[in-house]
């Protein structure tokens, strides 16, 4: 549906994107994750239209759409300061790509009646954008992006401008919504737990290249780099070697991996438990209440692990622990 | 502290709104020997009225006003908008540039040199309507780019003009129904600065124009030396204007 090939871009001497090749499947759901700086938001310009490829192609529905300016591609895009028009009300924001169009004012009234109601705003069509909440703004964004009927939406950074609470009611309702319209659709973030719950794949970036393309559980449980495994979830990259499907530190770890050679085992918080038979001596070292877990820092042969517990019954700090390690867990090759 | 506070304030007053209110006071009074004038009167704005010179210096002074708005529109709006947009130390140099030059320059200079660079041909203006006209856009461009510049930083210009890309917007279209109708305040207001300025401007004028261009406050200064009181009049009328504008000013900011 939206194709980029070898596709190069850089502002003066930086390299923001670098021979990216990506092939969005129709009515998907694809984010690119990365921190700032990695050349994720530059890649969603160049599909947008508001850069232009050094080198390399952007197709939108089996089209090259390099030489076409914004206004001529078949996008839909929410910006993530909302960039709603001042002059202009909730209706007039949502109708305007309609009337562009020169749609009849009848059926711009019923569209947008229609889009509003999708976004639950319904009520609310003669406010002013400065009079409305910033999650309501960003559904009257929503709103005008769909407006367009794109044959893609492109949604930069959407949520990272509203507070925890709203931004996790508006991240259900943008899964639900992309769900019902079936778009196929862009997400840049750099929030990981957006990415994970929102996308069918996830392309994780960095310095303008792609560190790994997979499904949410594929990234989160089978991290192709040392990078990944430190960007998507936590977790502590513990140094040694797989060897005869095992991994070794000093001595054979009771954990099954796969590969060979030099490189980190990650072990995640979710996967570690206190046991009394465990395999690691440690000490807790501090214990941080989190609410609906505990999650308490052990320090055992060198390593500071992270361990998530239910909020009772936690030992304290200083006290001596054993931690049993997963069966198995992920192993990221070294240089990877 | 407050004391000197006071004191300053006090002093202030002294030597800008006396002035100021001086000669309204002295239009409206017979006679003014003592402290405070006396005998009300409206006989000398009555003489201004009748005088078909005041009414034509009046007329010319509005129409070179609004076309020194005029211009400033047209060029100084799109000069703005390059400005905001040209990041960078190119854009930063032309900002500063055109904002600080006009108004470092004594306008006495400015008029010699509107004088020198419009003496012949193609641009031989000297004397006429058109280099006052020139002068007074001049003179008020540095306010106007001011402040519709500051209108575009605060609207955050460039993200809109990419939202409406987006909606599909063409040029034409994101210029009409999305920049323009948010700069309009904006416009508006420096508009008004240019307005007053020119309505009331004198040394440029009176270096550049001809027999056929004596603007208001040009007919004020000769009339200065043959009736004092109508003079006054005609005065407080300019101030009258300038009030009018800082009020339309205000109002146009709250919006």
């Amino acid at each position: 549906m939206v194709e980029l090939k070898g596709v190069h871009k850089r502002f003066g001497p930086v390299r923001a994107v670098e021979g990216l090749d990506l092939r969005l499947r129709e009515g998907e759901f694809f984010t690119l994750l990365g921190p700032s700086g990695c050349g994720k938001t530059t890649t969603l310009r160049l599909v947008a239209g508001f850069e232009a490829p050094d080198r390399g192609e952007v197709l939108i529905g089996g089209e090259v759409v390099n030489p076409l300016p914004p206004e001529r591609r078949p996008i839909g895009m929410v910006f993530q300061h909302y960039a709603l028009f001042p002059n202009m009300t909730v209706f007039g924001n949502v109708a305007f790509p309609l009337r562009l169009r020169r749609l009849p004012e009848g059926e711009v009234r019923r569209r947008v009646g229609e889009l509003l109601e999708m976004v639950h705003l319904v009520g609310l069509e003669g406010r002013y954008p400065k009079e409305l909440s910033g999650g309501q703004q960003q559904r009257v964004a929503l709103a005008r992006a769909l407006a367009r009927e794109p044959k893609v939406l492109l949604l930069d950074e959407p949520l990272s401008a509203l507070d925890a609470r709203i931004r996790e009611e508006l991240r259900g309702e943008l899964k639900r919504l992309q769900g019902e319209t079936g778009l196929t659709t862009l997400y840049v973030t750099h929030d990981q737990e957006e990415a994970l719950a929102l996308s069918d794949r996830i392309a994780v970036m960095r310095e303008g290249r792609l560190e790994q393309l997979g499904t949410p559980k594929e990234v989160y449980e089978e991290p192709a780099t040392a990078f990944v495994a430190g960007f998507v979830g936590s977790g502590v990259l513990v140094p040694g070697e797989a060897r005869e499907g095992l991994f070794h530190r000093g001595r054979a770890w009771p954990v099954r991996v796969r590969g060979e050679g030099r490189g980190y085992l990650l072990l995640r918080p979710e996967r570690l438990r206190l046991d009394q038979g465990g395999f690691l001596e440690g000490r807790v070292v501090l214990a941080t209440y989190l609410g609906s877990l505990v999650r308490l820092e052990v320090e055992a042969e060198g390593l500071f692990l992270k361990v998530d517990l239910p909020p009772e019954g936690v030992p304290a700090p200083g006290e001596r622990v054993r931690l049993a390690l997963p069966p198995e867990a992920p192993f990221v090759p070294e240089g990877g | 502290m407050k004391a000197l506070g006071w004191t300053a304030f006090a002093l202030l007053l002294l030597y800008l709104v006396l002035p100021l209110l001086a000669p309204v006071v002295y239009s409206f009074s017979r006679m003014w020997l003592d402290v405070l004038p006396e005998g009300f009167t409206l006989e000398w704005y009555a003489r201004v009225a009748q005088d078909p010179r005041y009414l034509e210096a009046a007329l010319l002074s509005l129409r070179v006003a609004l076309l020194a708005v005029a211009i400033n529109i047209l060029v100084g709006v799109p000069t703005a908008y390059v400005a905001h947009t040209w990041a960078g130390r190119t854009g930063q140099s032309l900002r500063r540039l055109v904002q600080v030059l006009p108004l470092l320059v004594p306008p006495l200079v400015l008029g010699l040199g509107f004088l020198l660079a419009f003496n012949r041909p193609p641009l031989a203006l000297s004397g006429t309507l058109g280099i006052v006209v020139l002068g007074h856009a001049a003179l008020g461009f540095p306010f106007f780019f001011r402040t519709v510049y500051a209108g575009l930083a605060g609207l955050e210009v460039g993200l809109l003009m990419e939202a409406a890309r987006a909606s599909g917007a063409g040029l034409w279209a994101r210029l009409r129904h999305v920049l323009l109708p948010n700069l309009l305040p904006a416009v508006l207001s420096g508009s008004l600065v240019v307005f007053a300025i020119s309505m009331g401007e004198f040394e440029v004028t009176s270096m550049v124009a001809g027999f056929g261009t004596i603007t208001l406050p040009l007919l004020l200064f000769q009339s200065l030396r043959e009736d004092f009181r109508a003079a006054s009049a005609v005065a407080s009328v300019l101030l009258y204007v300038t009030l009018l504008a800082l009020l339309g000013l205000t109002w146009a900011r709250r919006r």
